[in-house]
């Protein structure tokens, strides 16, 4: 393992720039182009804007991202103790929304799946959410690109 | 988040500035909502020029003016995307549903009556 770290925030919508500000200033690390900066902050945004809002739904819980840098790879875990999803194939069809009452998309986990190389979610109802994304970055040590 | 108003004609332009995320777009959505309810203008053109990141919050924020305007025959148009907001136009299916154009001349041009 390269690196890693670990931060826990209150599931504040304030938190949501703030959660991603710092992953990608972790995965800088990377030396990533502007445009996996830019997939990396969004599919974070995604993950804890979802715990702020759906897992914490009433009282205003903890969220924990863990990210580690192996080689030229990004892992980020995203992680709160919340209400779990109900049915978590529906919730990652694109456009499906739980909450039609907020003007959501439902285009979270589309966003995390297309920005990221894997997505891999493991939720309990009544216990909380595990959101674990990783990506590769194609110009990391050395490489000229693609 | 900066939110800039003004109008043209039937046309109500507003210049965002920052990120519009789930935190922001509360700021958004009263703002421009406030003077579309005021009912003198018929469609939304957005100059995204300073907008620096876009989320699905956003795009949230932006298909509730899209449906508002469109039960009232108006448009929602937008205009110099950063590449970040327009990678999420593009991957939400925005484009399908909002114009978008090179600039403000030609958004006005095309969504006078």
């Amino acid at each position: 393992m390269d690196n890693y770290m670990t931060l826990e925030i209150p599931g504040k919508s304030q938190n949501e720039a703030f959660a991603r500000v710092v992953v990608a200033a972790f995965a800088s690390q990377l030396d990533p182009t502007l445009e996996e900066i830019n997939d990396i902050k969004t599919a974070v945004s995604e993950a804890v804007t979802n715990a702020v809002i759906h897992a914490y739904p009433r009282e205003e819980g903890k969220i924990i991202l863990r990210s580690w840098l192996n080689n030229n790879c990004l892992e980020v875990e995203v992680i709160d103790y919340g209400t779990g999803i109900q049915d978590l194939e529906i919730a990652r069809e694109p456009l499906y929304t739980s909450r039609p009452d907020l003007e959501r998309s439902g285009m979270g986990f589309s966003l995390m799946e297309k920005f990221m190389d894997k997505l891999e979610v493991v939720t309990v109802v009544g216990q909380g959410t595990l959101v674990k994304m990783q990506k590769v970055i194609r110009r990391a040590h050395g490489d000229s690109g693609s | 988040m900066k939110v800039e108003l003004k109008k043209k004609a039937n046309n109500l332009v507003v210049a965002l500035e920052g990120e519009l995320d789930h935190h922001t777009a509360v700021t958004f959505r009263s703002r421009v909502q406030k003077t579309l309810e005021q009912g003198k203008v018929k469609n939304l053109i957005l100059d995204l020029s300073g907008l620096s990141f876009m989320d699905s919050s956003g795009v949230g924020a932006l298909l509730g003016r899209y449906n508002y305007l469109a039960l009232r025959g108006g448009k929602l148009a937008v205009y110099h995307l950063t590449p970040q907001v327009n990678k999420v136009f593009e991957n939400s299916g925005l484009f399908q549903i909002i114009q978008e154009y090179p600039s403000e001349k030609e958004a006005l041009q095309d969504l006078v009556d």
